[in-house]
């Protein structure tokens, strides 16, 4: 579904991404991992059109995306749950919700999806007309994602959701990211949290200072030494590999 | 080290050659002084008397300024066809040459365009002007080069400020205006003589003020308080209420001064204010001219657009006048005005105001001083306006003589009230002269 | 005598009705500052346009004025979108400080052309007379003119008519939505490149509106904006910058605290009690009454 090719793009005269290439599949769920300050946030917002790529080739569907604007993107159906939330917040939760469902084709559908959201994540029903500003962060969290839905996007993507949660909210979320995903939708996770990110995906990529330096099955980066000593503090040989790869 | 071109040991190189040169300039020379010479001489005979106008040529107010261009051309015009100016000096009647110098309608301007007159043109004698701040910011100039100096805006401080230098008799300005204190003091003459009768025959006459706040506005109410003093009137003040200059929304004002129920209410400030203050005070704020006298306003109103933008909410109205627009005071001491008033209509297609009428007077003024000083020195002519003497001229003066007074070198002017009459054949309101006896043609009517 | 209820009434009604101007002027100042993020210096002159425009259709077609006053909306609000489109959407990026320079330069040029236009024929101020300018409600205990009743009920009809759009309509809530978060609007498919133009355009045909009403009240010269603009940064910042219910209260709270500051006090306080007012919030409680945009 999302094809991306050489992609680079840059912050001023500083740049962040050289040449990072990567795909996702119709029904898959792929994580893209790597420390603070890698570039994971920007391949999201450059293909959700809030950064102009200077090079390379996003391919969604079959059509370049690279360069639209993020309301052209959002409305050929890739949702962003971006870094922040970022929720309306003087807008009660139905009215943010609402808002999103402006982009589903079917009306009728609409208020399909909204309950389901609400089935999700019961927390929300329960504050319905509440300000979104008056939420706690997780249940700002669980908006966000709930807004991105209601869109019933193509792709759904998440940047970093589990940053500055509680374990339990944090839980609930990557639960329902797994549901999405048993139901057949389309998922690009950037994450911080290894463990988590390569659990519910089931392909990942690791990205290092702007560059694609490891790709694979999750399971496999997982076991891998880079990863289990990088980023999970573990000895770099586990339970089932001798002493090399 | 030496500078090979200011070393004159070794001749420079000359193409020409040093010494045919020195003769053709010997002749150059000689031909110059002799031009010079001459061309002087010229001037000694030739000259004419120069007068310099200092107004608004450019500006907001360059409208007003070119009210006056057009009258002092016309002043200009029928003295040069009528026998120029006798110059006892050059035994030679001489013509008028009018240089205008503009004051931008601010005082920068003020000080850049009297200094043109000054220097540039050499004029012989400055006049004229609008804007009291911008005619005393010309006033250091004129005393710096002693260039006799006829202001006519309206502030009394031309002649009145202290530092007019240790011999009042030397000072150069003569001021052909009335003031605001002169108008005050009408206005307190006439609402006791002609409006306590019909409005408060037997008490003390309740009277409002709503005024600029600004000098202008000021020194009116001085006058008017001043007089009340002085002649020991029979009146109350009962309201001083201000607005700031160029204010549009009097209501406030207004709505307090109708709630202190006073017999007359005095709007003072510039044409458009007052219309504003008279529409607002009749129509929104619910003022009712049979109860309360409205007037007399400021003779700064006093022009064709005064009367087209008022309307009928203006009948009854009074204002306090030096000059009208439509009306003109009985007696043959005025025929002179009906004979400037249609000349300066006939020759500009409009009609003149109040400031245009002062600089066409001052021209003839300064015409006269320069008879009497028999020369075009500049202490002559100003010794000659401290001790001139002449006939009313347009603007109407007590005695029917205009002279400089030796204390302050002011006019006393002879000032008049108009009452306005809707005309429903013209669609406008029409002035009727009203007081004092002399010059009027009826009395206060009060509205029934 | 001046402390008759009568009086007092009067007074209070002079101050809504110039408070119903300011508060015309401040929604729309508000409104644009919240979705664009930027400050419209220029709200004075578009005034001003709207004004002048309403004169002459009046003047030179006898369209009755409360006619020309939607035209007027109409016109100006056509001038603020192709100022949102050739001035602002161009410098969007970029330092805030070229936005700043454009509206003062739409501030000399919507002046001066004002002037040029205006003053040959007109001279120092215009006024537009509408059919009922001597008609007046008796209210017993006052005198209201008709065109000061309908100066209310039309600025109250318009405001409803702005709250119905913002709050009843699709498009309102893409409007609040962006001027309350600009990327989140973005991703959920809002054009918010449109939004700023609709938003300028809805403020520009608001402060025409203040401007029509106003010149139908007042004399009113191009320069006449100035002022009661200034106040509209007042009170927005009073308000809450963005909130429109700040600009809306505070609009009418200015146009009263003037009123009567000029009845008690004297002519020479009309202005300064409008930033005094602002000082006094601004020490007290500097985020303004309404802190959060709504």
């Amino acid at each position: 579904m999302l094809a991306v090719e050489g992609l680079e793009v840059e912050y001023g005269k500083v740049r962040a991404l050289w040449g990072v290439s990567f795909r996702v599949d119709r029904g898959e769920t792929v994580a893209i991992i790597g420390p603070n300050g890698a570039g994971k946030s920007t391949i999201l917002r450059t293909i959700a059109g809030v950064l102009r790529p200077a090079g390379g080739r996003i391919a969604f569907r079959d059509r370049e995306i690279g360069g639209l604007a993020a309301h052209q993107v959002a409305r050929l159906g890739v949702a962003l749950v971006p870094e922040g939330r970022e929720v309306f917040p003087a807008m009660s939760v139905v009215e943010n919700l609402l808002l999103a469902g402006r982009l589903q084709r079917d009306r009728a559908r609409v208020r399909e999806t909204l309950e389901w959201v609400y089935d999700t994540f019961p927390r929300l029903a329960e504050r319905q007309r509440q300000a979104a500003a008056t939420l706690s962060g997780g249940e700002q969290q669980m908006l966000a994602i709930a807004r991105a839905l209601m869109a019933d996007p193509h792709l759904l993507m998440l940047d970093e959701p589990a940053t500055g949660l509680s374990p339990l909210v944090v839980d609930r979320i990557f639960e329902v990211i797994r549901a999405l995903g048993a139901r057949g939708a389309t998922t690009l996770l950037v994450e911080q949290n290894v463990h988590l990110a390569l659990e519910v995906a089931a392909r990942g990529y690791v990205l290092e200072r702007g560059r694609v330096i490891l790709a694979g099955d999750a399971p496999r980066l997982l076991d891998h030494p880079l990863i289990r000593e990088a980023y999970l503090g573990l000895p770099a040989a586990g339970p089932g590999q001798g002493g090399g790869g | 080290m030496k500078n090979r071109l200011l070393d004159s040991d070794r001749p420079t190189p000359n193409p020409r050659g040093q010494g045919r040169g020195a003769g053709a300039r010997a002749l150059g020379l000689a031909m110059a002084g002799l031009a010079a010479a001459l061309l002087l001489g010229a001037e000694a005979e030739a000259r004419n008397v120069r007068l310099g106008l200092l107004t608004s040529a450019t500006g907001p107010a360059a409208a007003t300024g070119e009210d006056q261009k057009r009258a002092v051309s016309l002043a200009r015009e029928e003295i040069n066809a009528g026998g120029c100016v006798f110059v006892k000096d050059r035994n030679a009647k001489v013509q008028l040459d009018l240089f205008i110098g503009d004051d931008q309608t601010s005082r920068e301007g003020a000080v850049s365009g009297v200094t043109k007159l000054i220097v540039e043109d050499k004029v012989d004698l400055v006049f004229g002007g609008l804007g009291s701040a911008f005619g005393m910011a010309a006033l250091p100039l004129i005393r710096e080069h002693v260039v006799p100096y006829i202001p006519t805006p309206s502030t009394p401080l031309f002649t009145r400020t202290p530092e007019m230098g240790p011999d009042p008799s030397k000072a150069m300005v003569f001021h052909y205006q009335a003031t605001g204190l002169m108008y005050g003091a009408a206005i307190a003459d006439f609402l006791v003589g002609e409006v306590k009768s019909v409005m408060a025959p037997d008490k003390t006459l309740r009277v409002a003020w709503l005024y600029q706040d600004s000098p202008f506005g000021a020194e009116f109410f001085r006058g008017f308080s001043d007089r009340l003093k002085e002649a020991n009137h029979p009146v109350e003040v009962v309201a001083t209420e201000r607005f700031k200059v160029g204010e549009t929304d009097y209501r406030p004002q207004l709505t307090k001064i109708k709630a202190l129920a006073p017999h007359a209410l005095v709007p003072m400030g510039f044409r458009g204010e007052t219309v504003a203050m008279l529409q607002q005070a009749v129509l929104d704020v619910g003022l009712d001219p049979k109860r309360i006298h409205l007037g007399p306003v400021c003779a700064c109103a006093d022009d064709p657009l005064y009367y087209k933008d008022l309307g009928k909410i203006g009948q009854s109205t009074t204002i306090m006048s030096l000059y009208s627009t439509y009306a003109i005071p009985k007696g043959p001491a005025f025929a002179r005005w009906a004979r400037f008033r249609d000349a300066y209509q006939k020759k500009f297609g409009v009609l003149p105001g109040l400031l245009g009428v002062s600089a066409y007077d001052a021209v003839y003024i300064a015409a006269r001083a320069v008879e009497l000083a028999g020369s075009l020195d500049r202490a002559k002519i100003i010794e000659a306006l401290g001790k001139l003497q002449m006939e009313q001229l347009v603007l109407p003066v007590r005695g029917g003589k205009v002279r400089f007074d030796p204390k302050h070198r002011e006019v006393e002017f002879f000032l008049f009230a108009q009452q306005m009459f809707w005309d429903e054949k013209l669609g406008e309101l029409r002035p009727v002269i009203i007081w004092p006896a002399e010059l009027g043609e009826a009395r206060y009517r009060h509205p029934s | 005598m001046i402390l008759d209820p009568g009086v007092l009434l009067q007074v209070l009604i002079w101050g809504l009705v110039i408070g119903s101007v300011y508060m015309l002027l401040a929604t729309g100042l508000t409104l644009i500052f919240g979705v664009m993020k930027v400050i419209n210096f220029a709200h004075g002159e578009l005034m001003m346009t709207g004004a002048f425009l309403t004169f002459l259709l009046w003047h030179a077609l006898g369209l009755h004025p409360y006619l020309g006053v939607f035209v007027s909306m109409a016109g100006v609000g056509l001038l603020g979108i192709a100022v949102e489109r050739l001035g602002f959407r161009p410098l969007r990026g970029t330092a805030k400080i070229n936005e700043i320079f454009l509206s003062i330069a739409l501030i000399l040029i919507l002046q001066n052309a004002l002037a040029r236009a205006f003053i040959p024929y007109f001279r120092e101020y215009a006024q537009i007379r509408t059919p009922y300018a001597h008609r007046v409600f008796d209210l017993g205990l006052l005198n209201l003119r008709y065109d000061f009743a309908i100066l209310l009920g039309l600025t109250w009809a318009v405001m409803l008519g702005l709250y119905l759009l913002l709050f009843r309509t699709e498009f309102g809530r893409e409007m609040r939505g962006t001027s309350q978060n600009r990327l989140a609007a973005a991703l959920m498919g809002i054009d918010v490149g449109r939004i700023d133009t609709a938003s300028f355009g809805i403020g520009a045909g608001l402060a025409a509106l203040a401007g029509s009403l106003y010149g139908i009240i007042n004399p009113f010269s191009p320069y006449s904006g100035t002022l009661p603009a200034i106040k509209a940064f007042a009170v927005i910042i009073l308000g809450g910058l963005g909130s429109i219910r700040g600009a809306v209260l505070g609009g009418l709270l200015y146009g009263v605290v003037e009123g009567f500051a000029t009845f008690f006090l004297g002519g020479a306080w009309r202005d300064a009690t409008a930033f005094i007012l602002l000082l006094l919030v601004l020490l007290v409680r500097p985020e303004g009454i309404f802190r959060e945009r709504a």
